[in-house]
């Protein structure tokens, strides 16, 4: 009664990243319909963010990994999925009925089958003055350059964990911006973690090789390379003027127009959380995620969660595991030659083993120190939109919260505009070290639709479209 | 506190809109989004917390954090991140005074 068959689909994928594309590709090439639902302007996700317009006549800068993600975006453009650029999901209901918002106007589309592919966020990194006017993400700087080819002026400081920090450092040394200094939290554990597992090294062999040519531009550019960075806090009066840390225990200061903070990257839940898709703890990369199957079907019938979203293994693996989650569907709804279909399946399994293989000695070396993940220093705001610090938190926690949802209750923590997309694993993980158990234990909090803001006019004017 | 890179293209003549600032006219590159804008003009911070009045500004750039909320054509509540500049556009700063 509701929806015209036009808005029913096979397949709704909800993002254009390397693994929504992918799913896409390969869920239209079998003959399903498909619609790709993406709130960004053009796709290729935050990894090839505009790929297809990116205005640096100087390829060299962001280098020829970013430049191969055309290729996937051409053939995806090129297939037969319905993509919907700009396109804002704020609710699945149970039945699949997929709420968007595009250009200031709200509709619905249903599918069979939903593929959340929505990617990662950075893991928050709650220091001291982290709120400040200057105090920005690493990826924020990855994006600036991709877009719009904008570089930051005046002094900046890259700070945190993870080949990503060389990488921008690097892009941006070739941009002729070089950073005033690389603050590593991290210590040498990585080669000893790279040294402790020959074999998965040489399934990385690539990606060392990589990062160590990236160390090398560092190098040459004669930035100042701290390591075993502590105590890290960003200082100003309404916007960053300088950045404190100590290095085995000797204090250090440095004036920054801008601090970019990166701890890696966790899954983004708030889609299949919304949808009650179950969530489970790793307890060895310290993060959430849903729980999905090999195939990514996660606990809710009809509903995979594929690439970074589901497991962070980069945009390679999220490839391979978009094209898996398509090729199931594809076998459920359509019956055809499933001896070649098989052999396709276990290339994709295959090529994704291998990447989780090299990928747990990266997170291994690169996994944040405790102080990054659980902020000691009371002060540290840790839910940005109601500015509730670890110390209330702490003492919400010992007065007897009995769970996540409770402390975010008595506490407003999570309950801003970003719904604990930026607080909720910091949230979880200090209420369970203050407990003394597992985050499992102490839970994620409850994620409720619209999960992302809707203007009530909106909403007005899909209720008379249904009404009518 | 971020500038275009000198090798770009795609940021003059034709390639610039019109949009308005706290009521007074940038030009802004097509293709770009508000928070780019706010931040190659320098006009930090870009918000007042509401719960305390701390000044804020972008933090996440891909539609996360909601750090970068601005009024846009007379409506609350917009990312400045996700939306791409259009001639014309009337983006408001919500900065309180406390």
């Amino acid at each position: 009664m509701l929806e015209k068959p036009s808005n029913t689909f096979d397949v709704i994928v909800v993002g254009a990243g390397p693994a929504g594309m992918s799913a896409a590709i390969e869920a239209s090439n079998r003959g399903l319909t498909t619609l790709v639902l993406d709130d960004q302007p053009e796709p290729g996700g935050q990894i090839y963010r505009g790929v297809k317009s990116d205005r640096l006549a100087d390829k060299s800068i962001l280098g020829v990994d970013y430049y191969a993600g055309a290729t996937l975006v051409d053939e995806f453009l090129e297939c037969d999925a319905q993509y919907k650029s700009g396109a804002t999901v704020w609710e699945v209901s149970a039945d699949l009925r997929v709420a968007f918002s595009r250009q200031g106007v709200s509709q619905f589309a249903h599918g069979r089958n939903l593929v959340v592919a929505t990617g990662a966020v950075e893991r928050p990194v709650p220091i001291p003055g982290w709120t400040l006017p200057g105090v920005m993400t690493l990826g924020s700087a990855q994006i600036l350059l991709k877009t719009s080819g904008a570089v930051p002026a005046g002094n900046y400081i890259v700070a945190g964990e993870g080949p990503l920090l060389f990488l921008t450092a690097a892009q941006l040394i070739r941009a002729g911006a070089p950073p005033t200094a690389i603050l590593e939290t991290g210590d040498r554990r990585k080669a000893l973690a790279f040294a402790a597992n020959p074999l998965a090294c040489f399934s990385g062999l690539g990606a060392i090789a990589k990062g160590l040519r990236w160390l090398g531009e560092i190098r040459r550019a004669g930035v100042q390379h701290y390591r075993n960075v502590r105590m890290l806090s960003a200082h100003g009066d309404g916007r960053l003027s300088h950045v404190s840390f100590e290095v085995g225990s000797v204090p250090h200061r440095l004036d920054a127009d801008t601090l970019f903070l990166h701890q890696g990257v966790a899954p983004q839940m708030n889609l299949p959380a919304s949808l009650g898709c179950s969530l489970g703890w790793d307890g060895e990369k310290k993060i959430w995620k849903p729980m999905t199957g090999q195939y990514g079907l996660s606990s809710r019938e009809n509903v995979y969660v594929v690439g970074d979203g589901a497991q962070i293994l980069g945009a390679d693996a999220a490839q391979h595991s978009g094209r898996l989650a398509a090729i199931r569907i594809a076998k459920i709804h359509l019956s055809g030659d499933t001896i070649n279909v098989e052999a396709q399946e276990r290339r994709h399994l295959r090529a994704l083993k291998t990447e989780r293989r090299f990928r747990r000695v990266l997170d291994k070396a690169h996994m944040p120190a405790d102080e990054y993940l659980v902020p000691p220093r009371d002060e540290t705001i840790v839910c940005r939109c109601e500015e509730v610090t670890a110390g209330e938190l702490r003492a919400a926690t010992k007065s007897g919260c009995s769970g996540i949802n409770q402390l975010k209750f008595f506490t407003r923590a999570g309950m801003g505009p970003c719904q604990a997309r930026t607080c909720g694993l910091t949230c979880s993980m200090l209420m369970a070290a203050e407990s003394g158990v597992q985050p499992d234990k102490v839970g994620y909090v409850n994620i409720r639709p619209p999960i992302k803001p809707v203007l009530l006019g909106e909403l007005a004017s899909l209720a008379e479209k249904q009404g009518a | 506190m971020f500038k275009y890179h000198d090798s770009i293209v795609g940021v003059s003549g034709d390639d610039l809109v019109e949009i308005f600032i706290d009521d007074r006219p940038v030009k802004a590159c097509k293709g770009d989004n508000l928070a780019t804008v706010l931040l190659v003009n320098g006009l930090l911070p870009v918000r007042t917390n509401p719960v305390s009045g701390a000044p804020r500004s972008p933090y996440c750039m891909m539609g996360t954090c909601f750090e970068c909320l601005v009024e846009l054509d007379g409506e609350s509540n917009h990312q400045a991140c996700m939306t791409t500049v259009r001639h014309g556009m009337r983006l408001k700063r919500r900065l309180s005074l406390s």
